[in-house]
């Protein structure tokens, strides 16, 4: 790892002006409890591969809810799982795809410190998590209309297998959680976007927006599973 | 890692790799091979999110606590399905 490192010399701060010894050119301070800036990234780092473990734990209860109820139902899964349309959901998968590209070359740009060309980069990323939640809209509406919907509200009466409405109970429970994250995630990308036209990120300070760029491929690495498994199981 | 170094070919690289993959396991899905195409499926998904967290989250060049720390939620998972399909299936 070579990034800029700040040092602090091993007298005690005294002045206010002293601070931004710890300060890089962009006026990014240093948390005073750390060292060095490479210490206070590498910090950020293991606390948000923390957070993504207890994510993928979160996700875990409901792919495993997915196995347990399949392997007990196997016709009702598929028979329901043709009711989802795979084609929305391949081209959700190859924009979310996308999206997590245009993400990495963002976090690649600042590191490059063309801030600007990072901003371009997190709107094309805004732009595909957008269209991404426009498709989930139409296929929610489909399913809402049809009376496809979770547990008590399931009025369909086309399918032949009873078990077949707790497949729509974990899609919409699977998808809706997915789904949350990507709004989270849009949040957290239009924040980025905003650092990087005021550009208070730099080579030497990078860490929130590639911090946002894991959680965003995160969201795209649970959805590389939910895709398969809902819409391809035929 | 070097920061001064581009990663823009690698990332171009693995964009073009997830969508071949993502191409190929839609195409796989409309034929029937019974039991087979779930695993080719889950496959394909694998090797699709192994290259996101190796390349798009950095997973390949980050330091070995991140690394270990990842691994560690599929071990967790792992434990959390087997344990449950092993109650399950042969109750």
């Amino acid at each position: 790892m070579s990034l800029n490192q700040i040092t602090i010399a091993a007298e005690p701060v005294q002045s206010a002006s002293e601070v931004h010894l710890r300060n890089d050119r962009k006026g990014h301070v240093v948390p005073h409890h750390f060292e060095t800036a490479t210490q206070a990234y590498e910090a950020s780092k293991l606390g948000v591969w923390l957070f993504l473990v207890t994510e993928i734990l979160m996700f875990g209860g409901l792919f495993v809810a997915y196995i347990v109820f399949r392997a007990l139902n196997p016709q009702a899964f598929a028979e329901a799982s043709h009711h989802l349309d795979k084609v929305m959901g391949a081209i959700n998968t190859v924009v979310l795809i996308a999206s997590s590209f245009t993400m990495a070359m963002a976090v690649n740009e600042t590191r490059h410190d063309r801030v600007k060309r990072a901003s371009y980069f997190l709107l094309a990323t805004l732009f595909f998590a957008s269209v991404f939640l426009v498709i989930k809209y139409f296929e929610y509406t489909h399913k809402i209309h049809a009376g496809l919907l979770p547990a008590g509200y399931f009025t369909y009466e086309g399918l032949s297998h009873e078990k077949g409405k707790l497949f729509f109970s974990l899609y919409f429970l699977m998808t809706g959680l997915h789904g949350s994250h990507v709004l989270v995630g849009m949040g957290l990308i239009f924040w980025m976007f905003l650092k990087c036209r005021f550009k208070s990120l730099s080579s030497t300070y990078f860490t929130p927006v590639e911090m946002v760029g894991i959680f965003w491929h995160l969201v795209d690495l649970i959805w590389i599973y939910l895709f398969p498994l809902l819409y391809l199981i035929g | 890692m070097n920061v001064h170094h581009d990663h823009n070919k690698t990332y171009l690289a693995v964009f073009g790799t997830l969508l071949i993959l993502t191409a190929i396991t839609v195409a796989v899905s409309y034929f029937h091979f019974g039991v087979f195409n779930i695993f080719v499926a889950m496959f394909v998904a694998t090797v699709k999110g192994s290259l996101v967290c190796l390349y798009f989250m950095h997973l390949k060049d980050d330091n070995r606590v991140n690394q270990v720390v990842f691994i560690s939620a599929f071990v967790f998972l792992a434990l959390f399905i087997g344990l449950t399909l092993s109650d399950v299936l042969f109750r």
